[in-house]
């Protein structure tokens, strides 16, 4: 096998292309530093450029005029075997491109400006050089020229900046507080507020501050959503009606006497009224509180074009929802005129029932028949033992269950979405309670919904379940505690701890240790 | 017929008559919250009456000891105390435990090595080499 020696290798055909330029450059001896020697790499390097030499640069002055070479200077020449050392004398001088700060940058650009258009002029001037190494010669140059240009101006746009500052104001620490920015105060908040935008909405707050947790009133807020949403959907309309934000107005009082139950199907909800007009009268408050809520000056399809511009582009849709909007505007509007009717007809019937009853003598007003009837309850059981009370009282709360809530109203269906999502909103915000979407999604039935948002009741002590225990009672031998028996305790079994106090107190110890 | 009299026969009882139980007190302590007292609760509520009833010569008392393990403490009548933890035990294991201790004598535990111990001194005494039979070597 021919063996080639090293220096005909291939790696000498990098080289062979840029002969003609070492040839009239210097040529190092050493392959692997070829690339940095070479005349195009040379080329490349601002400090290697062909205005090198007319630099005045340490190492060059000092060979001009014979005076003594440093030391390093020696030393690279001795490294490299040439006199012309290629590189710079000091990688880390103050050009060098691992150490360029703002301004040296704007020196650079400028000298690089300066070079290229020494570039140009000896392009000009010698005809040795290649066109190829010339034009590869300018279009560094340029690019340098331009990069110089950008960091020039930057550099410029932050030293103005920095001077404006300055012109602006001298910083003067304050001694006073007069004429500094105040935070706090009500414009301070308003303005808070509109900086945080949407926000607002949930600041103003849906939800009542006060979360209801008594399990009764729980469920009859419960009651009310059921019948107002079920109400409303047996009248075709929008359920979320009943939930519009603004101020949760009282329960009325025929309220608990309404009973609401599963439907025969069970997709949906039966509720009896047991006054119709109650009904009306109920649809009536939802509709008025719906459009308190909506501004009234403004018409419905002002609104419609406004609001929903945005979100529906197509104008067929837009005019579809107007005109179903203007339908059920209208079937509202009805359903208002005829529970105005109603109620103004019950009135009536109220006003004939009241005058029958002050001809016979009988001093109870007709507007407050649940008052009075009260009145008359409360008068009992002012005679009626204690006993007596919780009993009736008892007995009137299951009766009012029974009023308001049919045999299986837990398995009311909320699997209908709007219906849930109704419900839901309503409930959240009678209750106060916030319901999570994972509840939300689970709560298939109204028993699974009031489980979630209803506290589990606290688990039993064993104490409370023993304690009133007939066979625990009869037993001569055994002892309940319903605390820690601690060694206080045992003394005072024995009849040990009075002498132990008395003991204690005489040399002025505390008795117990957390005193 | 000459009169004799009556014979008078000690009847070997065998200590039945006078029978005095060691533990003369148990305690059992719970927690209401912890789970390692589930089986003690379930026990207290269910096994201890009958037990309780079935031992009327123990005095017996329920303390509950929140924040630690379910515990049943006997007392006995040498003055000494035993306690066993009974956490995480079924209703029936306590239930045994609470036998156990019903059942023992108070005293720490030994190895008992002879078929038969006795605390009385022996009738015959102490031997001395001074009495007794003189042999002729």
């Amino acid at each position: 096998m021919r063996r080639i020696r090293p220096s005909q290798q291939s790696i000498d055909s990098l080289s062979l292309s840029t002969r003609h330029a070492h040839s009239r450059l210097s040529s190092p001896l050493c392959y692997a530093c070829q690339f940095h020697s070479s005349a195009l790499a040379k080329s490349r390097h601002p400090s290697s450029l062909p205005v090198a030499a007319f630099s005045t640069s340490s190492a060059r002055l000092h060979r001009g005029t014979g005076g003594k070479e440093p030391f390093t200077e020696k030393l690279r020449k001795k490294i490299w075997g040439t006199d012309d050392v290629p590189g710079r004398v000091d990688p880390y001088s103050h050009d060098s491109p691992m150490r360029v700060t703002a301004e040296e940058r704007r020196e650079l650009a400028e000298q690089g400006r300066k070079r290229a258009k020494e570039e140009r002029r000896l392009a000009r001037g010698e005809e040795s050089f290649s066109a190829d190494e010339l034009t590869e010669v300018t279009a560094g140059a340029q690019e340098l020229a331009k990069k110089g240009r950008s960091t020039a101006r930057r550099v410029v746009e932050e030293n103005e900046w920095w001077e404006s500052l300055g012109k602006r104001k001298e910083y003067e620490p304050a001694h006073t507080w007069d004429g500094l920015e105040r935070v706090g105060g009500k414009a301070w908040v308003d303005e808070f507020k509109d900086w945080k935008r949407g926000r607002v909405v949930f600041e103003q707050g849906y939800l009542p501050l006060t979360k209801i947790t008594d399990s009764t009133e729980l469920k009859r807020s419960l009651h009310r959503a059921l019948v107002e949403v079920f109400t409303l959907q047996q009248a075709g309309l929008d359920m979320t009606i009943a939930s519009v934000p603004g101020e949760i107005q009282a329960r009325p009082g025929w309220m608990d006497r309404v009973k609401i139950g599963p439907s025969n199907d069970n997709a949906s909800a039966a509720v009896i009224f047991q006054d119709p007009a109650h009904k009306s009268e109920l649809l009536d408050s939802l509709i008025r509180r719906f459009e308190q809520q909506d501004d009234p000056e403004r018409s419905l399809e002002e609104r419609v074009a406004t609001e929903e511009d945005y979100e529906n582009g197509a104008a067929e849709e837009l005019y579809e929802e107007v005109a179903a909007e203007a339908s059920e505007a209208e079937a509202l509007k009805d359903l208002a005129h005829e529970s105005q009717q109603s109620i103004a007809e019950l009135r009536e019937d109220l006003g004939a029932v009241r005058e029958a009853m002050t001809a016979r003598g009988l001093n109870m007003t007709a507007e407050e028949p649940n008052l009075a009837s009260e009145k008359s309850r409360k008068g009992d059981e002012t005679t009626a033992s204690p006993s007596d009370v919780e009993a009736n009282q008892q007995k009137k709360s299951t009766k009012k269950q029974e009023d308001s809530w049919a045999k299986d109203w837990k398995t009311i269906s909320l699997e209908d979405p709007n219906v849930k999502f109704a419900v839901v909103k309503r409930v959240m915000q009678l209750t106060g309670h916030r319901i999570p979407d994972i509840v939300i999604q689970e709560c298939k039935t109204v028993g699974r919904l009031f489980d979630r948002i209803s506290e589990r009741p606290k688990p039993k002590k064993l104490i409370e379940a023993i304690q009133p225990s007939a066979k625990f009672k009869e037993l001569a031998n055994v002892k309940i505690y319903n605390r820690r028996v601690t060694p206080v305790d045992k003394e005072k079994e024995v009849g040990r701890w009075k002498v132990i106090e008395y003991a204690l107190r005489e040399r002025g110890l505390p008795v117990v240790g957390h005193e | 017929m000459p009169l004799s009299a009556v014979k008078a026969i000690a009847k070997g009882q065998n200590g039945v008559g006078a029978f005095i139980l060691q533990c003369k007190r148990l305690d059992f302590h719970y927690c209401d919250w912890a789970g390692s007292s589930k089986g003690m609760n379930a026990f207290i509520k269910t096994f201890l009456p009958k037990f309780a009833k079935q031992n009327p010569q123990i005095e017996i008392t329920i303390s509950p000891r929140p924040r630690k393990h379910p515990v049943i403490k006997g007392h006995y009548i040498n003055g000494r105390e035993k306690a066993i933890c009974v956490r995480n035990m079924t209703s029936e294991l306590v239930l045994e435990k609470a036998t156990l201790l019903r059942d023992a004598s108070g005293e720490k535990l030994k190895r008992v090595n002879k078929p038969v111990q006795s605390m009385n001194e022996s009738v015959r005494g102490i031997w001395s080499p001074h009495h007794g039979a003189r042999y002729q070597i």
